[in-house]
């Protein structure tokens, strides 16, 4: 067994783990937070993502020891469920836009469309410039809801509410202020 | 490898995590002209498909970047780690082949030796890293000044493994009726038992003395197409796959082009 310590929601943990669980099982099993789900269990649907430093990843891929003093942030870390009207602008965004069905992936869909709008707040105007000369595009720079398909490319929705995601999305990242 | 390692696929005794060695992390400029850029095995492939640096100086391996996957693998997977597990179909090996990139690998003692990135991929998920080896760096020569290029591949799932990778590193000269290709290299992936150079096709390039765009691309993708030995799978015969050789290889060699002919005004230069 390691002990290992790191920050959850703010909040520091410190637990025992075998080698070889996942951050995903130590933080549905040994945690209690279920938000991240176990869809595939293999990196490609991404009902599992959380946010690591910052960016999103698959908790599925990540063996729990990785996770050794550095900070997760998952769905209940966004807004305060206990309280709806501090719930985050994606999460309301995503109530009004009727973004999910059985909701399994939607935890994940969040997750990375946070990463997403925080992305928008860093001026990168030059990366957004070099992928447009990159693919040779005559015209200007691909539009949001391009971007936004591609930030969530690694979330599979099997009910199929990916219109209502990107229009939620979109929403947000209209809504939000760019450098 | 943590996928691998659930689907029992290996078998290890000792795993070792190395993330936190800074010195395998980093992309720098090698040499003070510029000349070599040097990225660390541990370099994540968003990290590469979001550095300014690359961008700018080898743009092909930040385009080959940015579409490994999906957002979520990129964040974690790293091209040490791609490189060493050799798929044949993975997206790297092709663009380094173009780039003629060499790998800096290290032992016990600090023993070093450079190995060139085509003497390194010896076969499907076998490289010429030995035991007690680790890969430190990718060593990649700047491409020449007004280099152009373009990269693309198929695969049937938006996150999946390609099918087929073309990537093509070109520098063109000349102007409407003589256009010349100085430097041509067309590399594949998908297709063989790893990533390897269509030379002939580079040479039928090469030798023209005034370029047909039109019919000349289409003659180096058929030639493209004839070295290709992919398997059948699951999924496709091998014939499909020859067919994705030809056009996507055209298209690469297209769009190469007219990236070249027409450049998109960038507040930058390189």
């Amino acid at each position: 067994m390691n002990r290992i310590e790191f920050k959850v929601n703010g909040k520091l943990e410190t637990i025992s783990v075998e080698p070889r669980e996942t951050l995903l099982d130590i933080l549905r099993d040994k945690i209690g937070l279920t938000g991240a789900k176990k869809g595939c269990d293999e990196a490609i649907c991404g009902c599992c993502a959380v946010l690591l430093n910052g960016k999103p990843i698959c908790s599925c891929n990540m063996l729990a020891v990785e996770a050794d003093g550095s900070e997760i942030t998952t769905i209940e870390g966004l807004g305060d469920p206990e309280n709806n009207s501090t719930l985050d602008q994606l999460q309301r965004a995503f109530i009004k836009n009727d973004a999910m069905q059985c909701a399994f992936c939607t935890s994940g869909q969040i997750i990375s469309s946070k990463a997403f709008i925080m992305n928008l707040q860093v001026d990168n105007k030059w990366l957004t410039e070099v992928k447009g000369v990159a693919k040779g595009n005559s015209e200007d720079n691909e539009d949001l809801e391009t971007e936004i398909k591609e930030a969530l490319s690694g979330n599979l929705c099997r009910c199929g509410c990916y219109n209502n995601i990107v229009a939620a999305v979109k929403e947000v990242a209209l809504a939000t202020p760019n450098v | 490898m943590i996928p691998l390692l659930k689907l029992n696929l290996v078998d290890v005794k000792c795993l070792m995590d190395l993330k936190k060695i800074q010195d395998l992390s980093s992309i720098s400029i090698a040499k003070e002209d510029g000349s070599e850029i040097e990225v660390g095995a541990l370099v994540r492939h968003s990290e590469i498909a979001d550095s300014e640096l690359l961008w700018k100086s080898v743009p092909l391996l930040s385009m080959t970047a940015a579409g490994i996957g999906h957002p979520l693998v990129r964040n974690r997977g790293t091209i040490g780690g791609s490189l060493c597990h050799c798929d044949p179909a993975a997206d790297y090996p092709p663009t380094l082949l173009n780039l003629e990139a060499k790998l800096s690998l290290v032992s016990r003692n600090s023993k070093r030796r450079i190995v060139s990135a085509s003497d390194f991929f010896r076969g499907p998920f076998e490289t010429s890293l030995e035991r007690g080896e680790l890969l430190e760096k990718i060593i990649i020569p700047s491409p020449r000044k007004g280099s152009t290029y373009a990269f693309k591949k198929f695969k049937l799932g938006h996150s999946d493994f390609p099918l087929v990778v073309v990537s093509v590193l070109a520098n063109f000269r000349g102007e409407s009726d003589s256009i010349k290709c100085e430097a041509v290299a067309i590399s594949l992936a998908g297709v063989a038992e790893k990533a390897f150079r269509a030379t002939e096709a580079e040479e039928y390039l090469l030798n023209r003395t005034s370029l047909d765009v039109d019919s000349d691309f289409k003659t180096a993708a058929e030639i493209t197409r004839s070295l290709s030995r992919p398997e059948s799978d699951i999924d496709v015969s091998s014939e499909y796959k020859r067919r994705l050789v030809g056009v996507l290889t055209r298209r690469t060699l297209e769009e190469s082009y007219s990236k070249w002919k027409k450049p998109k005004q960038t507040s930058w230069s390189c």
